[in-house]
C-alpha cells in the first residue's frame, strides 16, 4: 500500500517540478513533498506502522525517493535561474553606441604644453630654468644688451613705457644679464628663460604681448659650433629626428656672430609648400655668440669666457608644430580652441 | 626680432657696378647665405601695353595742335597732339588703339579739335606714371635708329629683376648700389667695375665766395660740402633715370631732385638741393634749432623743433631739417635756376633722435642714423655734379667748399687667428683669413701676433675684434662650421622648486576638468568702475603704461578677474553656453605710484564656471554655482597641503550672500563667489558666473604639510547617522566644529549628506544631516561606546548652538 503511495508522490513530484516555472513556484513544489508536513516525510514518520520485515525496504524506498525529488528540485532550480538570469541579461542590453560618461579633463593652453616642452627638451641637455621680471628696467633690456640711447636697433623693438626708464620687457634677453650678474664669476651657466614679452605692435601677425624662451650658455672654450649643435639637437627633439637646420647670418646688437636659425619645412620635409614659401625652409630662431660688451655688464671677461644665447618666439614654434594659422587665437581662449589640445 | 631696413636693387643696374655671372635668383641666395637677407625677386616690367615705336611721316598744323601721320610698322594712323618738340623723321612712342597706360588708362581712337586720332604720341610720364605731361615736358623722342613697330618697353629695355632686400641695421652699407657691389664681389668673386664719369668741365663762376658755410655744430655735423649749379633748367629726367628711380621705389619729381636721389642710391650719401635763390645770402648756417622753431617740411607739415635737433639755416631762418627733410621755403621749382647741393656727414644718433622725436622717417634719415661713408662726403657731391653737366640740366660752379673737421684716420683691428678660431670652433688658417678679409677690401697686413686689419669708412659696423670674426665667419660660410655640443662640467637641468609647484597647482585645475587660458597682462582701467570696486580698493592701484596701443589695454592688471570675465564674454557671445576654466599668471603690484622702482609681480590663479556641466545624458545637469567654485577652491588647497578656513567676505563684486575669502594660516589669500549681477549687467553677461582668485605666493608662504602615511586601521568602524535642527543663523562650520570636538579621536569621518528647509522643519532653522564613522585604534568599538559619544555631542550641540535633534 505505502509503497504504491510513495511511488504515486513521485510520479506527482516529477510532473509537478516539470511544470514549475519559478523559484517560487518549485520552492512550493518542495514544500509540498519534502516539507515538515510533506508527503514524503509524512511517509517516512508513519513507518512504525509498517510490518518490520518490510521496514527497511519501505524506509529505503522513501529515502530514494526524497533523493530523487530533492536532486529534480535541484536541477530545475538550476534550469530556472539559468533562464531568469538569461531574461534578466536580455532586458538590460543597452545601445553600445550612445555616448560614454567621459572623464572631464582641463587642457593646458598650447603656449603652456609649447613651453613646457621646450623645458623638457633643454632641462635634459642641463639647462637650468631662469627668470626675470617683465617690468624692466631701461639698463637690462637695452644698454647692458649693447643698445645705449638712440641705438638704431632699438627701432627693432617698439616698446611700451611706464616711465622714462621702465618699460615692458620686449624680450626675454634682460634675463641674460641678471643671471650672469647672480652667477658671476661661477662657471658654467646653461639656462632658458621663458617668459611674456611686450612690443608696440598689434596686427595679424604680431600680438602686443607674446612669449619667448630665452638660452644662455657661458664658460670656458664655448664656439659657434657648440650653439650650432646644441640648436640642431633642440630642432630633432622637438621637431622630430628628420629635422635640419640652417644659419644664416644676421644681426642683433648683443650678439656677434649672429645667426638666424631655420629649420627644414615640417610641412613639406624641405621640399618647398605655401607654409616655408617654396624654400624649403622655416625662420625659427636668432642666435649668436654673447657680445664682449654682454659678457662684460654681465660681470665675465670675453678674454677668459665665450657663450651663446638664442631667443625664440613660442607663439611661432607652437604655430608651426600645431599647424595653428592665426596668432589672435591664442589671446581669445576661444573654448572650441582650447579644447584641441 | 625684426626690423629691416626694405631695399629694392634692380639687377641690371646692379650689374653697371660688378659683372654678374650669376642668375637674380642664384645671387639672391648667395647674399643670404652672407647675411644679406633677400626677401624675394621681383621680376619688373613697365605697366603699359601696346605701345609702339613709330615715325612721324608728315605733320600738319592747324587750331593749335599738329596732326602727323605716323607708321607703326603694320599701319599708318593719323594721330593728333599738342605737343611741340616733333618734327617729320622723328621716332616717337606711339599708344595705338587698344593700349593701355600705367593705372589703367585706356587708348582708343578719339576725335580731338573735331578730327580723328587714331591713338596717341606719348610722353615719359605717360609711359612710366600713367599722368600727364609735367611742365616743360615734351613727347618722348626715341634714337633715330629705333627700328618702327616694335614694342616700345622692349627698344628700351623697360624689364629688370628687383632684388628685395631686408638689411638688418649693421649693414647701412648696402644702402647703395656701390656698397653692396662690394658685397657681391666678395660672396661671387666677380669683380667690380667703375660707372662711367669724368672731369668736371666746372663752366659756371666760382663758388667761393658766391656762396659760404658756416657749421655752427661741428659736434653734430663734422662735414659738410658745398657745390653750386647756375643757369639749371628744371625739367623731368631722362627716361632711364626715372626708370631706374622707379625700380628703386623713389619717385621721380624733377631732373635736379631726381639726380639728388639717384647719387643716393647709387653711393648711399643722402643729398639735398636747394634753391640759391630763395636762401637768403646765399649763407648755409649749420646749427642747433631753436627751442620752439617751426618749419614747414616738403611734405607741408608745419613741424615744431627742440633744441636738441639739428638745422640747416640761412641768415634769416631754418631751411631744412639736417639729414631728415628740406624746407618749403627752400624747395627747387619748377622756374629754379640756380642750385646750392649739399652733401654732409651727420651724427648718426642725433639724426636718429630727430627722426624718432619728429616721427618723421625718409630714406636720408634711413641712411643718416645708420652712418654713412665719411670718405664719400665730397665723392657724392662731384658725382652729382658730372651728371648736371652730362645730362645738360646747367653749369657746374668751380669748386666746392669743403667744411671737414673729421678724423679720417682709418679705423686699425688687431685680430688674432688663435681667438677667432676658438671662438668660431674652427680650424681656419690666417692666410684664409686674410683673403677672405681682401676680398671684402679690408686692408690687411699679417704680423706675429696676428692680423692688422683696417676697416673701410664705409663698414661703419666693425669696430672691434668680434666684428671682424663674424665678417670671416659669414664669408668662410657658417655651414661649413661643425656641429658640436658644450663640453665641460656637467650642470644640473631643470627648474626651482616654487615652478614646480606652480606646474602642480596647474596639473590639479586641470585634472578637475578646467581649461587653462591666457590672456593680456595689460587690461581696460575701467575694469575697477566695471567691478565698482571701492576708491581706496588695493585692486584700483594699476600700473599706467606711458605709451598705450590702445585704452583697454593701457594699465597692468592687479587681478586676473578682468581677463576670466572677458573670456566668459567673448565665448558667451559665441554661443558658448558652459565652461570652466583658469588662468595662472602673473599680477603687478606697485610698491608707489608712479613708480619709482620696480613692481612687485605675483603670480596668481583664478578660474570661473558658468553654465551648466554635464557630464552625460543619463545624468541631471548641474548649474555652476557657489558650491561648485567652493569644491575647486577646497581641492586645490587640500592639494598643496593647506587647511583653509572660508569665512564671510564684503567684496562689493561679488553676490553679498554668495562670497567668502579664502584664509589659511590665519591670512587672507584669496576669494571665491557668484559675480554680483550688476557687475555681470555692465559687462553684458547674462548668465551667473562664479568665480575665484587666489595668491599663489601667499600661499606658499603659507605652512603647507606635505602628504605623510597613516596606518591603514585594524579595528571595524560604527557607523551613525545624526540629524540636528538649528537656526539658520548658526553655520555649518560651527556645528562641525562641535561635532568633531566633541567626537575627539573615536571620530574617524563626519560627512553632510542633506541639508533641508521647510516642513517640518520650523520656519528659521535648517536641518543638517551627517553620516558618523567612528573607529578605535585600539580595540573593536561596542554599539555602546559609540553611543556615549554620540550622547556627548547631541548634548552639547543643545546646549550651545540651541539644536533640536531629528530622529
Amino acid at each position: 500500500m505505502m509503497k504504491d503511495e510513495l511511488l504515486n508522490a513521485l510520479e506527482c513530484a516529477k510532473a509537478q517540478i516539470r511544470a514549475s516555472r519559478s523559484s517560487a513556484e518549485l520552492k512550493e513544489v518542495r514544500v509540498k513533498f519534502l516539507g515538515k508536513k510533506g508527503v514524503i516525510t509524512q511517509a517516512l514518520r508513519s513507518l512504525g506502522q509498517v510490518p518490520p520485515d518490510e521496514r527497511p525496504a519501505m524506509g529505503r524506498l522513501a529515502n530514494d525517493i526524497r533523493e530523487s525529488i530533492e536532486s529534480l528540485v535541484e536541477s530545475r532550480e538550476n534550469e530556472i535561474k539559468k533562464a531568469e538570469t538569461e531574461a534578466r541579461l536580455k532586458r538590460e542590453a543597452v545601445d553600445i553606441t550612445l555616448p560614454g560618461a567621459v572623464p572631464e579633463v582641463g587642457r593646458k593652453h598650447l603656449i603652456t604644453r609649447t613651453f613646457e616642452e621646450i623645458e623638457r627638451v633643454f632641462s635634459n641637455m642641463g639647462y637650468q630654468l631662469a627668470e626675470g621680471p617683465e617690468i624692466e628696467t631701461d639698463w637690462y633690456n637695452f644698454v647692458a644688451l649693447n643698445m645705449p640711447k638712440d641705438h638704431p636697433a632699438r627701432d627693432m623693438q617698439a616698446s611700451f613705457y611706464v616711465t622714462e626708464d621702465i618699460l615692458l620687457r620686449t624680450h626675454t634677453s634682460p634675463v641674460q644679464i641678471r643671471t650672469m650678474q647672480r652667477m658671476a664669476p661661477n662657471l658654467p651657466i646653461r639656462i632658458i628663460a621663458p617668459g611674456r614679452v611686450y612690443r608696440r605692435d598689434d596686427d595679424a601677425t604680431h600680438s602686443p604681448m607674446f612669449h619667448q624662451v630665452e638660452g644662455l650658455v657661458v664658460d670656458r672654450g664655448i664656439t659657434f659650433g657648440d650653439l650650432k649643435g646644441a640648436l640642431l639637437a633642440f630642432a630633432r627633439e622637438f621637431f622630430g629626428e628628420e629635422t635640419e637646420i640652417r644659419l644664416r647670418p644676421s644681426y642683433f646688437p648683443f650678439t656677434e656672430p649672429s645667426a638666424e636659425v631655420d629649420i627644414s619645412c615640417t610641412m613639406c620635409r624641405g621640399c618647398g609648400c605655401r607654409v616655408c614659401k617654396g624654400t624649403g625652409w622655416l625662420e625659427i630662431l636668432g642666435s649668436g655668440m654673447v657680445h664682449p660688451e654682454v659678457l662684460r655688464h654681465g660681470g665675465y671677461d670675453p678674454e677668459e669666457v665665450s657663450g651663446f644665447a638664442f631667443g625664440m618666439g613660442v607663439e611661432r614654434i607652437a604655430m608651426l608644430k600645431y599647424g595653428v594659422d592665426d596668432l589672435r587665437l591664442f589671446f581669445q581662449n576661444d573654448k572650441r580652441f582650447l579644447e584641441q589640445f | 626680432m625684426k626690423e629691416v631696413i626694405g631695399m629694392q636693387v634692380p639687377y641690371r643696374w646692379l650689374n653697371e657696378y660688378v659683372g654678374l655671372d650669376v642668375s637674380p635668383e642664384e645671387l639672391a641666395d648667395r647674399l643670404t647665405r652672407a647675411g644679406i637677407h633677400v626677401d624675394s625677386v621681383s621680376r619688373r616690367r613697365a605697366e603699359f601695353e601696346s605701345v609702339r615705336t613709330g615715325i612721324i611721316l608728315s605733320m600738319e598744323q592747324a587750331d593749335g595742335v599738329r596732326i602727323c601721320s605716323v607708321n607703326v610698322g603694320d599701319a599708318e594712323l593719323s594721330i593728333v597732339t599738342g605737343a611741340t618738340n616733333v618734327q617729320v623723321g622723328d621716332k616717337v612712342a606711339v599708344a595705338v588703339p587698344g593700349a593701355v597706360l600705367p593705372k589703367g588708362q585706356r587708348v582708343e581712337t578719339a576725335v580731338l579739335k573735331g578730327r580723328k586720332s587714331q591713338g596717341m604720341l606719348c610722353c615719359t610720364t605717360e609711359l612710366l606714371l600713367g599722368e600727364g605731361p609735367r611742365n616743360n615736358e615734351g613727347v618722348l623722342v626715341l634714337p633715330s635708329d629705333t627700328p618702327v613697330g616694335t614694342d616700345v618697353a622692349q627698344v628700351l629695355e623697360l624689364y629688370d629683376d628687383v632684388l628685395i632686400l631686408d638689411l638688418t641695421p649693421n649693414y647701412a652699407h648696402c644702402q647703395s648700389l656701390v656698397g653692396l657691389s662690394w658685397e657681391v664681389s666678395a660672396v661671387t668673386g666677380a669683380p667690380l667695375r667703375t660707372p662711367p664719369t669724368g672731369a668736371l668741365a666746372e663752366r659756371g663762376g666760382t663758388l667761393d665766395g658766391w656762396s659760404t658755410v658756416r657749421v655752427l655744430a661741428p659736434d653734430l655735423c663734422p662735414r659738410y660740402v658745398l657745390r653750386g649749379f647756375e643757369d639749371v633748367t628744371v625739367a623731368p629726367s631722362p627716361l632711364w633715370i626715372q626708370w631706374r628711380l622707379l625700380l628703386s621705389g623713389v619717385r621721380p619729381i624733377s631732373n635736379i631732385v631726381d639726380i639728388t636721389n639717384y647719387v643716393m642710391l647709387e653711393m648711399g650719401q643722402p643729398l639735398h638741393a636747394f634753391d640759391a635763390r630763395r636762401v637768403q645770402d646765399r649763407t648755409i648756417i649749420v646749427r642747433r634749432a631753436l627751442h620752439g622753431e617751426m618749419i614747414r617740411t616738403l611734405d607741408g607739415e608745419q613741424r615744431t623743433l627742440s633744441d636738441e635737433m639739428l638745422v640747416i639755416a640761412d641768415s634769416a631762418s631754418a631751411i631744412g631739417i639736417a639729414g631728415v627733410m628740406g624746407g618749403e621755403n627752400s624747395e627747387v621749382r619748377d622756374d629754379t635756376s640756380s642750385i646750392l647741393l649739399e652733401s654732409a656727414y651727420f651724427l648718426p644718433y642725433s639724426i636718429a633722435s630727430t627722426s624718432r622725436r619728429l616721427g618723421l622717417r625718409t630714406e636720408a634719415s634711413a641712411r643718416f642714423e645708420r652712418g654713412v661713408d665719411h670718405s664719400g662726403t665730397a665723392r657724392a657731391a662731384d658725382r652729382c655734379a658730372y651728371l648736371v653737366e652730362e645730362l645738360g640740366i646747367g653749369k657746374v660752379r668751380k669748386g666746392a667748399i669743403d667744411v671737414d673737421v673729421m678724423s679720417h684716420e682709418p679705423r686699425r683691428v688687431l685680430v688674432r687667428p688663435d681667438k677667432v678660431n676658438s671662438l668660431l670652433g674652427t680650424d681656419i688658417k690666417k692666410a684664409e683669413m686674410q683673403r677672405i678679409l681682401e676680398r671684402l677690401s679690408f686692408g690687411v697686413t699679417a704680423v706675429t701676433e696676428g692680423l692688422w686689419v683696417e676697416v673701410p669708412p664705409r663698414r661703419v659696423d666693425v669696430t672691434q675684434e668680434v666684428d671682424v670674426a663674424e665678417e670671416i665667419a659669414r664669408l668662410w660660410g657658417y655651414d661649413r662650421i661643425e656641429t658640436t655640443l658644450p663640453s665641460g662640467k656637467l650642470t644640473r637641468g631643470g627648474k626651482s622648486a616654487r615652478r614646480r609647484w606652480d606646474d602642480a597647482m596647474r596639473d590639479r585645475l586641470l585634472a578637475m576638468g578646467l581649461d587653462e587660458v591666457i590672456t593680456y597682462s595689460f587690461v581696460d582701467p575701467s575694469i575697477a568702475d566695471m567691478l565698482g570696486l571701492g576708491p581706496d580698493d588695493e585692486m584700483r592701484q594699476a600700473i599706467p603704461l606711458a605709451n598705450p596701443l590702445r585704452h583697454d589695454q593701457s594699465v597692468m592688471r592687479t587681478t586676473l578677474l578682468g581677463g576670466l570675465l572677458a573670456t566668459v564674454e567673448y565665448n558667451l557671445k559665441r554661443r558658448i553656453e558652459s565652461m570652466r576654466f583658469f588662468e595662472l599668471g602673473p599680477v603687478y603690484k606697485p610698491r608707489s605710484l608712479p613708480l619709482s622702482e620696480l613692481p612687485e609681480e605675483r603670480v596668481h590663479v583664478a578660474g570661473a564656471a558658468f553654465g551648466p556641466r554635464k557630464r552625460h545624458f543619463s545624468e541631471p545637469a548641474r548649474e555652476a554655482d557657489f558650491f561648485e567654485v567652493k569644491g575647486w577652491v577646497e581641492s586645490l588647497l587640500e592639494y598643496a597641503g593647506a587647511k583653509p578656513e572660508f569665512v564671510r567676505s564684503g567684496l562689493l563684486f561679488l553676490h553679498p550672500g554668495r562670497q567668502a575669502h579664502v584664509r589659511v594660516s590665519e591670512s587672507i589669500i584669496g576669494y571665491l563667489g557668484e559675480m554680483h549681477p550688476d557687475v555681470l549687467e555692465r559687462y553684458g553677461i547674462g548668465t551667473r558666473v562664479v568665480v575665484f582668485e587666489v595668491d599663489l605666493d601667499l600661499l606658499y608662504l603659507c605652512e603647507l604639510t606635505p602628504p605623510r602615511y597613516s596606518p591603514l586601521a585594524r579595528f571595524p568602524a560604527v557607523e551613525r547617522d545624526l540629524a540636528v535642527i538649528v537656526p539658520k543663523v548658526v553655520s555649518a562650520a560651527e556645528v562641525e566644529a562641535i561635532i568633531r570636538r566633541e567626537g575627539g579621536l573615536l571620530l574617524e569621518k563626519l560627512e553632510l549628506f542633506d541639508v533641508y528647509t521647510g516642513p517640518p522643519v520650523p520656519e528659521g532653522h535648517v536641518s543638517l544631516a551627517y553620516s558618523l564613522r567612528y573607529r578605535s585604534c585600539e580595540k573593536t568599538l561596542s554599539d555602546e561606546d559609540a553611543e556615549a559619544v554620540q550622547v556627548r555631542i547631541k548634548e552639547s550641540l543643545i546646549r550651545e548652538v540651541g539644536a533640536a535633534l531629528r530622529s
